[in-house]
């Protein structure tokens, strides 16, 4: 048995070879077939004769000179380029950490501690207001995002606590990585998993404040903001009415959530259970401690709204329901248009340019060092010449 | 635990003989074993001794310490006597005697998996790989899904084992061929055939003429006259002349009768198994009568009968206890420096990994107490780590470790080690397909028989070269003479009538007219011919000479005259003779016949004056036609003083034309005879009688005979002879010289013949300003005569005068008086590339280079010792000295060597030296040095398979060294060192872009890459172009390799890999990963998509930071790349593409996490740009580096890059470099001498009329039969009958292998 394998092997390797002889032979010269004669000779082929036709490219500063002229010469623009269109970008980021709570119950506390507080329950959030204003108008698509910092959501136990195929829609997932979070009351968890289970779940509404105090909520869209790819491929919710009787029958809700996975959106029923585009957003980890995530888009339909965001003085008003400060976390809000190339990012305009002047200066150097220095005598050599160099 | 693995793994091959070597090597032809033996033993028992033992000893002590560590079962207790009844199967099985079956395969189909997996656990890399996978499995610590290991580790098995079947295939194969032999065994009386593993001990067996035999037998009875039969050895020892043994009278009576032998019931008593081949103590027991049996009276399994119709003998030994296997080593795992360099190198990065590790575990500790505590809101901490905020962190610490060693193990790279070998094989194969070295006259193409050694080809710093067969062809040829002060034998062109060398398609002279002629001889000199058709006498007294003075034996094979002889040179003269017309024909003890242009004579013999060292001359004294002459031939020196009164212009013109022989590398002898006056003879016949038989001084006193009778001599003329060197060795020597390696010759060839070849192929010059010979016979000699020279080579080279003297004294130690030449005086031409890079001290570039010999402007030193002084210079006492001065010369050549002492003294360099040796040989006397250096080449000549067999690379010609390493080496150790520093290159950027990212992810292990992209990094995204590279990438042209062996000089100096360039390599990968991680940081921190999506997640920014990873280290290959055939085009463009293609295959068809990632990545500007600038920015500075470089510092090969592509744009061929094939023209002192064979002639089987098959009528008046009595023992024989001095007996003793 063992013989015919290595025979086949043996076969295998030979018809192979001669394949690719026969595809060069057909651009060289014809190699004398080993056929006709019965010789140990090799062919003459010039695959097994190391002859195959080359390009043989060498340093010289013919080439190596320009090329650093050409990439100087086209970095610098790419990089002015590049910055103009970051800067482009509009964008307000207001830290909401420590905002104070307007129920007046509280204080005038933060929210922060309002959510610390021990007689503080989950049913009850925590209101706060954050009053800015837009001095230029926002112009195009405006978008609404939160921010986390020192949040840990790429932390390997992190990341890997859920179960894919349960957000799949697959019910007899073992929820093997979900730990400690996989079951409650003995139940399993929908979705189960340290990353569900810390949903980040403030609110946020923008209102437009006219000079007169009165207030026009800026309608905002909670669809749209997931990657259609994660909705279309990653996400599915299992079969059944979105009810707790149905497709989620059997299972508890994640321990910190105030609402099970099918009531997360109850202005639109089918923005629910794990197709949740919240959650989707949330579930796609951020590769840095820290990160912002798009939490709505600003409606465009709306009359006042279709190509940008006036400006002028404006509120959001934050249900502050997200703890982040035990472990010095801060929160913020972000409305922000975008670009061709995205949002705003003076970093890539800037390494353009800096690595655009470097290569002129090298350009440079190298070109009086050659010009100087530069050994390019080659009749000097002979068979005795010694191997210098490094 | 990289030392460990290489520990591991010799061991494991010493135990298996693992290398496809070895399982080709022992049974492919049956007798394909090894030996390792003292063959040529010297004059002093004691020495012989001390050669024998030490190495023994230490090899039983190393191969039992093996057994102790490897062997579960030990061996069967050692048998002390073996006893054998001859056909009895029943009394001998009762010992449990080997059979006569060879097994060297180690799995049978059902233990192979079993067997090959513990095998390959056993290796320390492949343990190391099982246990991280092990790790990987645990949940709390594993950071990456076990399949990261579990592929690649899948692969490197199954493809090592798919090798290991495929060798242990071979082995079966080759097993069974020589298992299915088949000999003829008589059982029951009867001939019956049987295969060779079905042979018992005390079977009887039948041999027949050219036949192996099978095993070691005691000989019984022959075909021939008294028991004799003559054997081949080639196999077991290398020598191809034939021996003979000797069958006891009583059993010799048996012939060949079938009953007879079946009734043979004799007991033998003897030794164990042994491994000495010259050595066998025993007794038979017939009859009631007991005799001593020795190794004249047996038959070792390997040798091949010859001569010889039939014989009969009894198994002795069979199967793994027959002499030849006891013999053969296991062939001990040959690793390359770079192997060894790199089990430091990743002992170094597994130090590096622990290191990067421990920072992560106290890192993660510290993440832990600071935020990690406070942050189990949302991530608890896992179910092992306590509650406790300080315990928490700790253990939770502490877990991180094995996770980090788990994340970081890439750095270690799994796949090195199989790409290492797919490599290597690849390799191999084009060596094996080159066209330059395929030899057409034999059909043998080059071969790599071991595919593991190939880069090392590329630093080889020392050759140990066999002479006889590899630098030499063997083969003499009568080349020239001079006839009464005529010289004959140049070859004039019709055209420009001078004199020119022959080639292959010059017109030979036409012998056909005489109907002895044979076709093979060819002479350019129609004169010559012309001359002996004419009558002259002078041509007439030469050739008669020449067919009468030697010990040639004929024989009648097919039909055709076929001559034995002791010497080539002996077999050249007499064959020229008779293609001149004068056939020697027939001899018997008391006559010669020979038949000259007129008719038949017959000469009687009345002595036979026989070579040796001291005498440097042979003489016959015969009678014809009522007159006694004498004709003597010898040493030009030696003969000139003993002529009587001759003409002072034939001697004078004689003279010169010596001298312009032996200027062209020929060796001489000079003819001459003398009439004997009757009176005289008789008188001095019975002194030499009386001296023959004399107890005291018997030597010097025939000495003095000889002395006395070989005088007054009439000059003939002189013969020059040329030991044919192989095509091109002065060439390949000279290149391979300049390319910085140093030749060391090995021979157990004399002094005087090769020193001759030392100058004839170019290794010896006479620019040398010395060279030394040491032949001192004792350690105090010995030591003086090194000390010596190490004052010579220390002392500064103006005084060249006292070498000049000494040279003459102690070189050419029997020449004309010695004419110095110096290298000022025009006579060495400038164009000689012997001269030019002698002149540069060029044998001293080597990093061992001794800064005294350096300085010597011109010349150089070359030490000549001989086998009786290397004795003492390998002693731990003097082994330093020898080194230190043998390493200072440029050459160096060994005489009368033992094959042990070949290996000695390349073990002495391997070991006192970090330089790797390369031993060529083609004879099994070279074997055990093709064994011990680091390279074993095998030259496919006629000297039998052994060296073939034992070797790691065969080639057909010694010329075709030079391509193997000057192209294959260099090519294979700088595709070799780019392959490795690109490797770990690129596993140091991709490993360590996790180490970044710990940074951000609180030091817990996570990845920044799909588990999958780790998995298969190595094995698909990145392997094709570094391999189409490592196979294909050719920084010169090979024609450019050749003509600038200084190119080969980095190989020498570890230049292109070693600790710095690794450490460079592993700097850049460092520097790769950080610019890897943190150009798409910059980009995509916070980043959105112009819809407004995030796209800074944590899966997208792994895809990103893959992707650019694959793209710069295509890219890196692309700038590496300085041959880019199509394959390679195809190999990294279709890379790239693979890439995309199983990302996308994987993440949408199979079903990947990181699915959509890339792609919303690829369809955002920013990855564009993002890519581009990690590119430039990583590309732009090596290009800087590298152009710095090339401008300023440019490489001998940067040149001869630059020069080619001038060539090429000028459509200029390269013109090939100026050689010079006359170089040995030039003028040099005269080597006299005649290659006397390695053991005794023939002379005293001539004499005694041994070896005649029909013996002459015992009635013959000659003194020769005075012994002759029936039933005398040979010895006793030969030593009244023989008529030539008892010193060349005593000399056959010393030199030859009885």
């Amino acid at each position: 048995m063992k013989r015919v394998f290595s025979q086949q092997c043996e076969e295998l390797v030979i018809k192979v070879v001669q394949r690719f002889e026969h595809s060069t032979s057909a651009i060289m010269s014809s190699p004398v077939s080993s056929e006709q004669t019965k010789t140990k000779r090799p062919s003459s082929s010039k695959f097994r004769q190391q002859q195959l036709p080359a390009w043989q490219p060498i340093l010289t500063a013919g080439t190596v000179l320009p090329t650093f002229f050409v990439i100087g010469v086209a970095f610098i623009p790419v990089g002015i380029a590049l910055l103009t269109f970051s800067g482009n970008v509009q964008e307000v980021v207001k830290e909401y950490t420590q905002c104070n709570s307007i129920d007046p119950a509280h204080n005038n506390a933060t929210c922060d501690e309002v959510l610390s507080s021990p007689n503080h329950t989950a049913a009850t959030p925590c209101t706060c207001h954050i009053n800015f204003n837009v001095t230029e108008s926002l112009n195009g698509r405006v978008y609404m995002y939160y921010g986390l910092t020192n949040f840990y959501q790429n932390h390997r136990r992190y990341v890997k606590s859920r179960d894919v195929n349960q957000l799949m829609g697959q019910t007899d997932s073992a929820l093997s990585d979900c730990s400690p979070f996989a079951t409650a009351d003995k139940k399993p968890i929908a979705p189960c998993g340290a990353i569900a289970n810390s949903l980040f779940n403030d609110t946020f509404e923008l209102k437009m404040l006219s000079s007169a105090g009165a207030e026009l909520a800026v309608p905002l869209v909670r669809t749209g903001i997931a990657w259609p790819s994660d909705k279309k491929y990653k996400f599915e919710n299992p079969p059944g009415p979105l009810t707790a009787d149905g497709a989620f029958k059997n299972t508890a809700k994640p321990v910190n959530w105030k609402r099970a996975v099918y009531e997360l959106d109850p202005a639109h029923p089918e923005n629910n259970g794990y197709e949740n585009e919240d959650l989707i957003v949330w579930m796609r980890t951020a590769a840095l401690p820290t990160f912002r995530k798009l939490w709505a888009r600003v409606n465009e339909s709306a009359e006042t709204f279709k190509h940008s965001l006036p400006a002028g003085e404006y509120r959001i008003v934050v249900s502050y329901a997200y703890p982040v400060t035990s472990f010095g976390g801060t929160k913020r809000i972000i409305l922000s248009t975008t670009s061709l190339l995205g949002g705003k990012n003076p970093f890539l305009g800037v390494a353009y340019i800096v690595v655009g002047c470097i290569c002129l200066v090298l350009g440079v150097a190298f070109l009086i060092i050659h010009v100087k220095y530069g050994k390019r005598g080659t009749d000097t050599i002979t068979n005795r010449t010694d191997w210098s160099g490094h | 635990m990289a030392a460990g693995t290489a520990a591991a793994d010799d061991g494991d091959d010493m135990e298996t003989s693992g290398s496809p070597a070895s399982g080709q090597s022992s049974p492919a032809e049956g007798n394909g074993e090894t030996i390792e033996m003292c063959r040529r033993g010297s004059e002093d028992p004691e020495v012989a001794e001390v050669l024998t033992r030490q190495p023994a000893t230490a090899k039983e002590r190393l191969l039992a310490g093996a057994r102790r560590v490897f062997r579960l079962k030990e061996p069967p207790p050692p048998e002390t006597e073996r006893r054998i009844r001859a056909n009895d199967l029943e009394y001998n099985s009762q010992f449990q005697y080997a059979n006569n079956f060879i097994k060297t395969y180690k799995y049978t189909v059902l233990t192979f998996w079993p067997l090959n997996l513990f095998e390959q656990f056993q290796r320390l890399a492949n343990f190391y790989f099982a246990c991280l996978l092990v790790l990987q499995l645990i949940g709390p610590i594993s950071s990456l899904t076990p399949i990261t290991t579990l592929l690649p580790l899948l692969g490197v098995l199954s493809v090592t084992a798919a090798k290991d079947a495929y060798d242990d295939y071979q082995r079966h194969r080759n097993d069974r061929q020589v298992n299915n032999r088949v000999s003829l065994v008589l059982r029951h009386g009867k001939l019956t055939r049987e295969q060779w593993s079905n042979v018992r001990v005390g079977d009887v067996i039948r041999m027949e003429n050219d036949q192996f035999v099978a095993a070691d037998l005691l000989l019984l009875s022959t075909s021939e006259p008294n028991g004799l039969s003559y054997i081949e050895t080639a196999e077991l020892d290398g020598e191809t002349n034939l021996k003979c043994r000797q069958a006891l009278p009583a059993t010799a009576e048996l012939g060949q009768d079938e009953t007879l032998l079946g009734k043979f019931d004799g007991k033998i008593n003897c030794e164990p198994p042994n491994n000495n081949l010259n050595k066998f103590e025993g007794t038979l027991e017939w009859n009631g009568k007991k005799f001593a049996l020795d190794n004249d009276k047996i038959l070792l399994r390997g040798c091949v009968l010859r001569n010889t119709q039939w014989c009969y003998g009894v198994v002795i030994f069979a199967g793994r206890d027959t002499k030849l296997m006891q013999n053969s080593g296991k062939t001990k795992f040959k690793r390359t420096s770079i192997d060894r360099l790199l089990n430091v190198i990743i002992l170094g990065i597994v130090g590096f990994l622990l290191l990067m590790c421990l920072f992560c575990t106290i890192a993660c500790g510290i993440w832990e107490t600071v935020t990690g505590q406070y942050f189990r809101v949302y991530l608890p901490w896992d179910a092992l780590a306590p509650e406790g905020a300080t315990a928490g962190a700790t253990v939770t610490a502490l877990l991180v470790f094995f996770s980090y060693a788990i994340v970081l193990n890439t750095v270690v790279p799994i796949s090195l080690y199989v790409s290492v070998e797919v490599i290597r094989l690849m390799q191999s194969f084009l060596i094996n397909w080159d066209l330059a070295m395929y030899h057409e006259k034999s059909d043998t193409p080059a071969k790599a028989r071991t595919t593991t050694l190939n880069e090392e080809l590329g630093q080889v710093q020392y050759i140990f070269s066999d002479k006889t067969g590899t630098l030499t062809q063997n083969i003499m040829v009568f080349n020239k003479c001079s006839i009464a002060g005529k010289n004959y034998g140049d070859f004039i062109d019709p055209v420009i009538g001078e004199v020119i060398e022959p080639t292959e398609d010059t017109q030979a002279v036409d012998f056909s007219a005489n109907d002895m002629y044979e076709p093979s001889f060819r002479f350019f000199d129609q004169t010559l011919l012309d001359a002996v058709n004419s009558g002259d006498e002078d041509s007439h007294m030469f050739f008669r000479l020449l067919s009468l003075c030697h010990t040639v034996m004929p024989e009648e094979k097919d039909g055709k005259l076929k001559y034995q002889a002791q010497s080539p040179d002996e077999d050249a003269l007499v064959s020229a003779a008779r293609n001149f017309g004068f056939v020697f024909l027939s001899r018997t003890p008391s006559s010669i016949t020979i038949r000259t242009p007129r008719g038949e004579e017959e000469h009687e013999v009345l002595c036979i004056l026989d070579f040796n060292n001291v005498r440097k001359r042979m003489s016959v004294i015969l009678r014809h036609g009522g007159k006694i002459r004498l004709y003597c031939k010898g040493a030009d020196n030696i003969v000139f003083e003993r002529l009587g009164n001759v003409e002072p212009e034939t001697k004078a013109r004689t003279e010169e034309h010596l001298q312009k022989f032996a200027g062209e590398g020929l060796r001489t002898l000079v003819l001459a005879y003398k009439e004997l006056d009757d009176a005289y003879f008789e008188e001095w016949k019975k002194r030499h009688h009386e001296a023959s038989v004399s107890l005291v001084e018997r030597d010097e006193k025939l000495d003095a005979l000889f002395e006395e009778i070989e005088k007054d001599l009439v000059l003939i003329g002189a013969t020059a002879i040329e030991d044919k060197l192989q095509d091109g060795v002065p060439q390949t020597i000279a290149n391979l010289i300049l390319a910085g390696i140093r030749l060391w010759v090995l021979t157990g060839d004399k002094q005087e013949t090769a020193i001759n070849i030392g100058y004839s192929c170019q290794l010896l010059t006479d620019d040398l300003q010395d060279v030394f010979v040491v032949e001192g016979h004792t350690m105090q000699d010995v030591e003086a005569e090194l000390n010596r020279c190490m004052d010579d080579l220390s002392r500064p080279s103006a005084d060249a005068k006292a070498h000049q003297h000494k040279q003459s004294l102690s070189v050419v130690t029997f020449s004309r008086p010695y004419v110095y030449v110096s290298p000022h005086r025009g006579g060495a031409a400038p164009t000689s590339v012997r001269s030019a890079a002698s002149d540069e001290g060029y044998g001293h570039d080597t990093p061992e280079e001794d800064p005294t010999s350096n300085a010597s402007g011109s010349g150089g030193f070359a030490l000549v010792i001989n086998g009786h002084s290397l004795i003492w210079a390998l002693t731990s006492k003097l082994e330093r000295l020898f080194l230190d001065v043998a390493c200072q010369c440029q050459a160096v050549i060994c005489c009368r060597v033992t094959p042990l002492q070949k290996a000695l003294v390349v073990d002495l360099v391997k070991k006192h030296k970090k330089a790797v040796t390369l031993s060529i040989g083609d004879g099994a006397n070279d074997v055990s040095m093709i064994k011990t250096a680091h390279i074993g080449v095998g030259i496919s000549g006629q000297e039998g398979l052994q060296a073939v067999l034992s070797s790691d690379y065969s080639i057909a010609q010694f010329r075709y060294l030079e391509r193997l390493l000057l192209v294959h080496g260099r090519w294979s150790y700088y595709r070799m060192c780019k392959f490795l520093r690109y490797f770990f290159y690129k596993n140091f950027a991709f490993t360590l872009c996790h180490f970044w990212y710990s940074f951000f992810c609180g030091f817990s292990a996570q990845t920044v890459f799909d588990p999958m992209f780790i998995a298969v990094y190595n094995l698909f995204y990145t392997s094709m172009p570094v391999l189409a590279l490592a196979v294909f990438d050719q920084d010169v042209k090979e024609r450019q390799s050749l003509t600038y062996p200084k190119l080969y000089t980095p190989g020498l100096r570890d230049l292109f890999f070693n600790k710095l360039e690794f450490f460079k390599s592993a700097t850049y990968g460092f520097v790769t990963s950080l610019v890897l991680f943190i150009v798409p940081y910059g980009t995509y921190k916070d980043a959105v998509s112009p819809e407004g999506y995030t796209i800074s997640d944590h899966q997208l920014f792994g895809a990103v930071v893959a992707t650019v990873l694959v793209v710069v280290v295509t890219m890196q290959i692309c700038l590496d790349t300085t041959y880019w055939t199509w394959l390679n085009h195809l190999c990294v463009w279709g890379s790239l593409f693979t890439y995309i293609l199983l990302q996308f295959f994987y993440n949408y068809v199979l079903g990947g996490v990181y699915v959509g990632s890339l792609a919303m990545a690829m369809s955002e500007a920013n990855f564009w740009f993002c890519t581009l600038l990690t590119v430039i920015v990583l590309m732009v500075p090596v290009l800087a580096w590298r152009f710095y470089f090339v401008d300023l510092h440019p490489t001998l090969a940067d040149l001869v890059r630059a020069k080619q592509r001038e060539d090429k744009a000028q459509k200029r061929r390269m013109d090939e470099f100026q050689r010079t094939p006359s170089a040995r023209r030039r003028g040099r002192s005269v080597r006299s001498g005649y290659a006397f064979a390695h053991q005794e002639g023939f002379g005293r089987l001539i004499t005694s009329g041994k070896m005649m098959r029909r013996p002459p009528p015992l009635a013959s008046l000659s003194m020769f039969s005075l012994g002759r009595s029936g039933a005398s023992s040979p010895r006793a024989d030969t030593q009244v009958t023989f008529c030539a001095e008892p010193s060349s007996v005593s000399m056959g003793g010393g030199h030859g292998d009885r």
